[in-house]
């Protein structure tokens, strides 16, 4: 049963995905935005075939390649930002031929990978490993490093949401490895007392958007303009949503970055509460068939990793689905296997993909 | 187990949305349909003032002004269809002429169109006059760009343009939208982040009938910054004005900071034209005139150097102790490098390196260049700052071409002794902008120093500080041979400057005839101004003139005019 749901439900949510696209751009054509349609397609294929491919090639041979993908995600990281620094600010795209490839999202499914790898090493002789027994040196600081440089890259693109995303899937992972509560609580502890300091650090347009979430009339034409539209969007679906092609939130251009961060304002708006509720089932299967295999596997590796990237689409998709609907700041997410962008769908298609080859081999 | 909490967590994190989505879609979902229904927010956009440009000492070079335009908002004109003839006949205008103006600015059902840009008061008084028969159609004020100066300093200001597509996928991030004014060419385009100005607007609440029903929200738009530079609007006016009808360009800067005063290209443009209704023709010549006229040939135009490269060589010479300058050559009017004659312009007989400079002698020079070789000259031609961007503030500068062996070689082709002969006078493969050959000549003005030009002296509030220039580690013996060399150039008997009209303005230079394949030559003249306490670094250059000496007397003319105005 969990063989076929993670590939079924993916395949319906990004058909989900295509005609929310297709709704957006539909009455905007003159822009020759038909292209987003087009690219997403191309995408989906891709994403597709690189599913199947990861599906079949048996994971522990990746391991090899963990950390030279981890340096090679790093090192375009840092290259977009020297090379974004030449323009006027945040840059997270490098042009590579006709598309944007976006290093932040490979920075997740690395810093997966590398923490899997890294919780799941075992002494010779070991049967089990007993993480409970590690320092608070090795259980908790040493693998903050390793998500340290990324993270720090990422803050100053600046990216918000990817850091959020990164700490979170970070905590998750290293309390499912076992690591004492008390290091966990304390790290946390110590984010707390220096978060003032990074406040300091933020750019000025994104202390407007969590002052925004405090209030979202402070500033109602910009960012808060967005958040207004978004609920305006989301609960004008009411319960049976105003149908395919005839939202009118998001085609009189109305909500801003509807068919990438917002994209599920345009959903909900046409299919209502029932299409929530229909999509919400789609990833719950998806994430509980993760966490699933993770129990399942006898593997230290595959548990970590399938735990990891259930995590990461949980997070992902409560993070935007809650901005959409005003509950937490616009911070600029994509949906997973929603939201338009090649980088995105890729890399979960990977992740997924990945996980699918963990439960084959049990 | 630790997974079971992660699970719990998550259904937590579902169970958050689920009761999130349902507070908004069933609970509130009548209020959100309602308001969506209605489409009843709208956003009445705002104009913040776009930035001035000011000279040095705040006299406006570019101003705003109110401008009246008519605009309609597409939705209300949809319901009140009678609206379109009623404003044609207002306006002398046919419908269908209204109508494609509707079609080409359309961006959204509320956001207003400009049908009559920059309308005259009386116009726009009509308008508000008869404005319960015209539902749908506002007058806004907007800020129009003002240039009281018209042409000066026209590619340093650079003109305002609607965006255009390589621009807007550049700026669409930083909240540019397609029909945006930006700023092409010059402080306009380098400074467009300070000058822009930012929207914003009222957001009002609006009844079925599209009646306004309370205003929601207003944010004031926020100005852009004001601009001062480093020119001298009254410097600039007299240099252009020895340019006019002749191709070239004219550099003035302070060579200890690098501070620029006059910088002018000729032909030059009027930037208000590109945003000015019925001035489409002249833009059409502007663009397509053979003169090139929207090159701003000061930083973008790339030409041989010529002669005043000497100055360059010689100081190498000295500095690479290759000769002293008491070093006499015998200059018999030509000099055979390998199979090749190299000519002299005269015949100078025997000369020092002072007396080289003075005259100009191709000889002497083919001599030094033969005993330092291909490779000095090209670190000394960048070590002054060729081949190279200088830096300066605006944008488009050409960086110019030093030539190298190695670059030569990287061709397939060879480098011969006539190449490095034809090097150390300055022709040849070497390529200078003008802003170049001034900054080569603060190198000798201020002792040593290769200095960063700059032209912004302020931005709002924020003063620009100069960079300290770059020492070049030349011997002061070195500097102050050259130096002499250039003075006498202009203020010796028989120097290719000394036109006999100089005066008392102290000036040292550097004349240049650089020939060009098939046409005039060019003209430089290049140097500093007073010699003993140097406060000007200067190239005069005319594209095409057949000889330096018309750019001396061009220099002459400027520096006279200065003089009698009390400016120098």
């Amino acid at each position: 049963m969990t063989k076929y749901a993670i590939p079924a439900a993916a395949f319906l949510i990004v058909c989900l995905s295509l005609a929310t696209l297709y709704s957006d751009i539909y009455p905007r054509n003159v822009f020759g935005e038909s292209s987003v349609f087009l690219r997403q397609l191309i995408w989906i294929v891709m994403g597709g075939a690189a599913f199947f491919a990861f599906s079949r090639i048996y994971y522990r041979r990746l391991l090899n390649f963990i950390y030279p993908f981890y340096s090679l995600a790093v090192f375009l990281l840092a290259w977009v930002l020297a090379f974004g620094g030449a323009r006027l600010g945040a840059q997270r795209w490098i042009k590579v031929w006709w598309f944007n490839l976006q290093p932040s999202e490979f920075v997740k499914l690395a810093i997966i990978l590398v923490l899997s790898h890294y919780f799941s090493r075992k002494g010779l002789g070991e049967i089990r490993l007993d993480i409970r027994r590690l320092s608070f040196f090795r259980g908790m600081l040493l693998p903050f490093l390793i998500i340290a440089l990324p993270f720090g890259l990422i803050l100053k693109q600046p990216d918000l949401g990817t850091g959020l995303l990164l700490m979170l899937i970070f905590l998750s992972m290293v309390y499912f490895s076992g690591v004492k509560l008390r290091y966990i609580i304390s790290i946390l502890a110590l984010g707390a007392i220096i978060s003032p300091v990074f406040w300091h650090f933020l750019k000025d347009y994104q202390r407007d958007r969590l002052l925004v979430f405090l209030n979202p009339d402070f500033d109602p034409l910009g960012a808060g303009y967005t958040i207004i539209q978004s609920k305006i969007a989301v609960g004008s679906g009411r319960l049976f949503g105003k149908g395919w092609l005839s939202g009118t939130q998001g085609q009189l251009n109305f909500l801003p970055e509807s068919h990438t961060d917002f994209i599920f304002g345009i959903f909900s708006e046409e299919t209502g509460f029932l299409g929530f509720l229909f999509l919400l089932g789609l990833y719950l299967s998806i994430i509980y068939s993760c966490f699933k295999i993770s129990e399942k596997s006898d593997d230290n590796f595959g548990k970590m990793f399938s735990l990891g990237v259930g995590t990461m689409l949980a997070f992902q998709m409560y993070i935007n689905i809650s901005m959409a609907i005003g509950l937490s700041p616009v911070v600029g997410l994509p949906l997973p296997l929603m939201s338009y962008g090649g980088s995105s769908l890729l890399v979960t298609f990977i992740s997924l993909g990945i996980v699918q080859n963990i439960n084959r081999r049990g | 187990m630790r997974i079971d909490k992660i699970k719990i967590l998550t259904g937590i994190l579902f169970l958050i949305l689920t009761g999130g989505v349902f507070y908004l879609q069933v609970v509130k979902g009548g209020f959100y349909y309602s308001l969506s229904v209605k489409n009843c927010i709208r956003v009445m956009p705002l104009e913040g003032i776009r930035g001035r440009i000011m000279d040095s000492s705040g006299r406006v070079l570019v101003d705003n002004q109110m401008s009246y335009n008519i605009a309609v908002i597409p939705y209300e004109l949809k319901k009140n269809p009678k609206t379109i003839s009623e404003l044609a006949g207002l306006l002398n205008k046919s419908v269908p002429r209204i109508k494609k103006e509707i079609e080409k600015g359309f961006i959204s059902s509320f956001s207003p169109i400009i049908v009559v840009k920059d309308a005259d008061k009386k116009t726009a008084i009509l308008i508000e006059e008869n404005k319960f028969r015209l539902p749908g159609v506002t007058v806004r004020i907007l800020p129009k760009r003002q240039y009281p100066y018209y042409d000066l300093a026209g590619h340093v200001i650079g003109y305002l343009g609607k965006i255009d597509s390589w621009r807007i996928t550049r700026l669409r991030d930083y909240g540019y939208k397609s029909k945006d004014v930006v700023g092409f060419g010059g402080i306009e385009e380098s400074l467009e982040p300070a000058l822009r100005s930012k929207e914003g607007g009222t957001q009002i609440q609006v009844d079925h009938r599209g009646r306004m029903n309370k205003i929601i929200s207003f944010r004031p738009p926020l100005n852009g910054q004001d601009v001062y530079l480093t020119i001298d609007i009254r410097i600039q006016k007299i240099v252009e004005e020895a340019l006019i009808n002749k191709k070239g360009a004219a550099v003035l800067m302070e060579p200890e900071s690098g501070k620029i005063i006059a910088l002018a290209s000729s032909p030059g443009f009027y930037p208000g034209a590109f945003m000015e209704e019925g001035s489409s023709a002249y833009v059409q010549d502007v663009l397509s005139s053979p003169d090139s006229p929207m090159i701003n040939r000061s930083i973008s135009g790339q030409y041989p150097l010529g002669s005043v490269f000497k100055a360059v060589s010689a100081a190498a010479a000295v500095e690479k102790k290759k000769i002293i300058p008491a070093r006499r050559f015998f200059c018999p009017g030509k000099l055979s490098v390998g199979i090749k004659e190299f000519n002299c312009w005269s015949t100078h007989d025997s000369q020092d390196l002072i007396e080289a400079i003075t005259h100009s002698c191709n000889v002497y020079f083919y001599h030094l260049a033969l005993l330092l070789g291909p490779d000095i000259l090209t670190d000394y031609a960048l070590k002054f700052g060729l081949g190279r961007q200088s830096g300066i503030d605006l944008p488009y500068e050409a960086s110019g071409y030093v030539p190298s062996v190695s670059k030569r070689k990287m061709k397939l082709r060879s480098w011969y002794d006539g190449d490095t002969a034809n090097f150390g006078i300055g022709q040849g493969d070497l390529l200078v902008t003008p802003l170049q050959s001034a900054r080569l000549m603060a190198v000798f003005a201020n002792g040593g120093k290769l200095v960063k030009p700059y032209i912004v002296g302020r931005i709002g509030p924020e003063e620009i500080k100069p960079e300290e220039g770059a020492d070049l580690g030349i011997a002061q013996g070195a500097i102050k041979a050259v130096n002499e060399g250039l003075r006498r150039v202009v203020n010796s008997e028989t120097g290719t400057a000394n036109i006999g009209s100089w005066g008392n303005l102290k000036v040292a230079g550097k004349t240049g005839t650089a020939q060009v394949y098939n046409k005039l030559s060019h003209g430089w003249f290049s140097g500093f101004l007073p010699y003993d306490k140097p406060r000007i670094a200067f190239c005069v250059f005319l594209e095409n003139t057949g000889m330096s000496i018309h750019s001396v007397v061009l220099a002459n003319q400027i520096f006279s005019r200065l003089r009698e105005e009390k400016l120098i």
